[in-house]
């Protein structure tokens, strides 16, 4: 009759099955691909580096406080790469001091405002109810509150430090990330999986940490990512209004600051510092926004 | 075969696909369709066999990228579609030839009244009067059965019947020689269906026009088509008159869909056809249907089999028909 | 209509409740004294002190004087400033016109911008405009708009002398606006774009399409009025931390707005001002989203309907 075996006809043909990969191989494939996260990467990596041999390249005490008056407003030359400041300081030098306190209080206010933001958000999305209701009433009011304003206050009731900045610009954060954990779960809570874990008798503890935790993660990074240049440049905006660390803390807002008495004379001091923190920020979102494209199967072009 | 100039459309060869990250798609590969006037096409085939790419070709609506059209011609009544520029083309649609859409919820424009909606059409291709646009579409909405006053009424205020015959409004005021309809019913209730077919079958005869009912049901080509295509991998496999596809069924794709279809009386049993469609980015070599086809031998997986006749309108691509004594096993 | 915007206004009344609650008790947290900041100029005088705390319900415990504040605040009293003693609803009133001026201006050039730019990376997408409106938007969001504004004071001020760097006249709002705009395109650009992107893909515009129309119609008469319901909805919560920019901005351009107002008396810790004015934002901030929902109605039917029902 016919040349094929029954099991053939049975189960049909491979032919023209594509292959499939696992998620996160595919994530990652596609941030390989995308030329600009992967720049957005390593300038990332290298202001990191840059924060962290800082204390091993710049000698804190005399090139970043220490005013040199006879070496005041010099424009940048093959001594001071980047010119010196009103006090004669070498701008190089503070802002490479400056990228550690900017990473350091960005770095952590993001940790802060993801680790509440997770908790509260893995709460209210997984019990629901009354409870949720109420939670999210309250992280509502707390978002109507412009950030940046919620920031100051924070940082002008309880004094000018690198924990206050930290503890404030965290704070501002909370609502965004609970309300993207809590989305998260709440799509997730009600697929069938989540029922397995509760057939197989987990409690509810187990089965947030086990089930619900692991899949938020991907818009978790993606959140948390992008958090981080906004967390930059609050901090920056902080100093500058004066409200953050103190001179002569050679943070990059500070800095901006202090030029900007002096934009006649010294153009510079006030292009410099602020170019410094764009640059962060747009590494920062190059990453975000290659990880957003790379974990959110639904964002193809 | 016909005399052409009495096809209102004449599709040869059409070769449509689409270049995506993953790969091409090859959504129709060498389709001949030849309409006559006056007369409804049914265009029957499972999701993912090329039916939409097909129709959207003809209105040269194929979304573009990804799409490409890489060969063949078609012939609106006897104009060569693709050679016109776009203006031109844009006088042909929802002039000459017409579409309605499968889902009609989604295909109406949420924020315009659906008077705005048939209206636009009818002063589009028409020189008339505000007024007389008016008129005219309280005559449509009468016609498709739909209270001529609710014409400032929005898509969302009607149910999903009365919105599929808002699109055959839309679809029929400028009286086209050819509609094409993708899948109408599908997305309706059962008994909503039976009413829009048979509005349909009313209107095809009182407008005088051709149809191309794209389905995947056979019953519904049973209701409204004179004449039937089966579509498979992109490629026309049998076609014909619908009483000589469906009483003297000769390709084994289409025997495998009669035998899907449940009949309440037989004591026989549902005979699903194996597998699954073929990934159309990598088609298999020679025959579109061999990996799922019980009647396959080694010649089916080489060369594409040409359409063998049997009278003067119906034809099926299957090589076993070179064979004098072949046939299918019949149902 | 008229219940949809009662019940809107009944549920203001916890949020600026929360509000309040929230600012006043972190400012009581503040290790200032503040009959200490009231009489600074004068010498310390216990007695008078005593007194003024009695007055001012200082010595109470923080929830009763909240309670007593939120009283106040019924009868639309807002306490005076520490600093000035001034009624602080009429400095509200006063400099709010100012920041109200400087935020539609922003407004008004970040939407001129950021719309074309986004409907045309939309409707070409890929092409070498999409990719260059893209590079813009995003250049336009890593950029901290205080160092902008300095950026502009440096250049078309000082080194130029175009423009003025501060004053509130029609040639001294430009700078600021451009300044707080720019932080807003970005976004309105982004949105537009995905807006239109979004609805390209409905089914309504293959529709309009085989319809013949040409599609410069489909674009601007299906496609924008139907993305249109998005970019409202980002305009009008973006106001909110709109307020925030103005902050920076104002101090920048010695803007006589309420934006600068607050961030002095946050540093002068003069707390009815602070507290004061949040919750006048937040009352303000909320009846313009009412606005914004009614405008719904208008451009969306289904919302017209669901609105008026009751």
């Amino acid at each position: 009759m016919t040349n094929k075996t029954v099991n053939e006809i049975k189960n049909g043909s491979t032919i023209g099955k594509r292959k499939s990969i696992s998620r996160r191989q595919d994530a990652w494939i596609r941030m390989k691909n995308n030329k600009f996260a992967v720049i957005g990467m390593f300038v990332f990596g290298a202001i990191i580096l840059m924060g962290i041999i800082a204390p091993f390249v710049v000698d804190y005490e005399q090139d970043v406080i220490t005013p040199q008056m006879e070496n005041r407003f010099k424009s940048p030359n093959v001594q001071n790469w980047l010119g010196t400041d009103a006090l004669g300081r070498d701008m190089f030098s503070r802002l490479v001091y400056g990228t550690r306190i900017s990473l350091f209080v960005s770095l952590s206010a993001v940790v802060l405002s993801v680790t509440v933001g997770v908790i509260i958000g893995s709460v209210a999305g997984y019990f629901g109810g009354n409870f949720d209701l109420i939670i999210m009433r309250f992280i509502d009011i707390f978002a109507s509150i412009p950030s940046l304003l919620l920031s100051i206050t924070i940082a002008a009731a309880l004094g000018q430090s690198i924990g206050v900045m930290i503890l404030a610009i965290g704070v501002a954060g909370i609502p965004a990330l609970t309300r993207t954990v809590r989305a998260t779960v709440l799509s997730i809570r009600k697929q069938d999986y989540v029922l397995a874990g509760t057939a197989m008798g987990g409690n509810s503890w187990q089965i947030i940490t086990f089930h619900l935790l692991p899949n938020c993660i991907a818009p978790i990074i993606v959140q948390g990512t992008l958090r981080i240049s906004s967390a930059i440049l609050q901090c920056s905006s902080l100093s500058f209004l004066g409200v953050g660390v103190k001179p002569p803390m050679p943070e990059w807002g500070n800095m901006l600051s202090e030029g900007r008495n002096f934009m006649r004379q010294a153009g510079y001091l006030t292009i410099i510092p602020g170019l410094t923190i764009m640059i962060t920020v747009m590494a920062v979102n190059l990453m975000g926004d290659g990880l957003r494209d790379a974990l959110d199967p639904r964002m193809k072009r | 075969m016909k005399n052409n100039k009495n096809l209102v459309l004449d599709v040869s060869n059409l070769e449509v696909e689409y270049r995506t990250q993953e790969g091409v798609v090859h959504a129709v590969n060498g389709v001949d369709i030849k309409l006559p006037r006056k007369s409804t096409l049914g265009l029957v085939g499972e999701t993912g066999a090329g039916k939409t790419t097909l129709a959207l070709s003809i209105m040269r609506l194929v979304p573009s990228p990804p799409g490409v059209i890489t060969g063949g011609s078609i012939l609106l009544d006897g104009q060569d579609i693709f050679s016109l520029k776009d203006k031109q083309m844009e006088k042909i649609r929802g002039k000459d030839v017409a579409m309605i859409f499968q889902d009609p919820m989604t295909s109406l424009n949420p924020i315009l009244t659906v008077g705005e909606q048939i209206s636009e059409v009818i002063r589009l291709h028409e020189n008339v009067s505000q007024k007389q646009a008016e008129a005219r579409v309280k005559e449509m909405l009468e016609l498709v059965g739909i209270d001529g006053e609710r014409m400032n009424e929005y898509p969302h205020q009607f149910s999903g019947g009365m919105q599929q015959r808002v699109m055959i409004a839309i679809g029929l005021v400028c009286n086209p020689k050819l509609l094409i309809a993708d899948e109408p019913t599908t997305a309706l209730d059962v008994t909503i269906q039976a009413q829009v077919l048979d509005l349909m079958r009313g209107l095809k005869d009182e407008f005088d026009m051709s149809m191309i009912m794209i389905t995947h049901s056979l019953g519904i080509v049973a209701e409204v088509c004179d004449y039937v295509s089966v579509m498979y991998g992109g490629r026309i496999v049998e076609y014909g008159s619908v009483r000589d596809v469906f009483k003297n069924t000769k390709h084994p794709y289409t025997e495998g869909l009669f035998n899907s279809i449940p009949i309440i009386n037989a004591a026989k049993r549902l005979e699903p056809i194996p597998g699954l469609m073929p990934d159309p980015i990598e088609l298999p070599t020679g025959c579109v249907f061999w990996p799922r086809c019980s009647y396959a031998i080694e010649e089916c997986k080489k060369d594409v089999p040409q359409p063998k006749y049997f009278n003067d309108t119906h034809y099926a691509s299957c090589i076993r028909y070179e064979e004098p004594d072949f046939k299918l096993k019949g149902r | 209509m008229l219940k949809y915007i009662i019940r809107r206004f009944l549920l203001l009344i916890p949020v600026i409740i929360g509000v309040a609650a929230i600012i006043f008790f972190i400012m009581s947290l503040m290790p200032e004294d503040p009959v200490r900041i009231i009489l600074a100029d004068s010498d310390p005088d216990p007695i008078m002190e005593e007194t003024l705390r009695k007055e001012l319900g200082l010595d109470k415990p923080v929830i009763i004087q909240f309670v007593d504040y939120m009283k106040g605040l019924v009868r639309g009293d807002l306490g005076l400033s520490y600093k000035t003693r001034l009624p602080v609803f009429n400095e509200y009133m006063k400099r709010i016109p100012n920041t109200l001026y400087l935020s539609f201006g922003a407004m008004a050039v970040a939407l001129i911008v950021a719309l074309p730019i986004g409907i045309i990376s939309a409707v070409k997408q890929y092409s070498w405009f999409d990719n260059l409106g893209m590079t813009f938007i995003f250049l336009g969001l890593s950029v901290p708009n205080f160092w902008l504004g300095l950026l502009l004071i440096l250049l078309f001020s000082v080194k130029l002398g175009w423009l003025p760097g501060g004053g509130i006249d029609n040639l001294g709002i430009i700078l600021p606006a451009i300044t707080l705009g720019t932080g807003s395109v970005a976004l309105y650009a982004r949105m537009t774009r995905a807006s239109m992107l979004e609805v390209i893909r409905q089914d309504y515009i293959r529709t309009a399409r085989a319809k013949g129309l040409k599609e410069k119609t489909v674009v601007l008469k299906h496609a924008l009025k139907n993305s249109l319901i998005p970019i409202i909805t980002v305009v009008a919560s973006q106001f909110g931390h709109a307020m925030g920019g103005a902050m920076v901005t104002e101090t920048i351009f010695a803007w006589p707005g309420i934006g600068r107002f607050m961030i002095e008396a946050v540093n002068k810790r003069d707390r009815p001002v602070v507290i004061g004015c949040v919750v006048m934002l937040c009352i303000m901030i909320s009846i313009i989203q009412l606005f914004v929902d009614i405008l719904y109605g208008y451009v969306d039917p289904r919302i017209r309907t669901e609105i008026t029902k009751d």
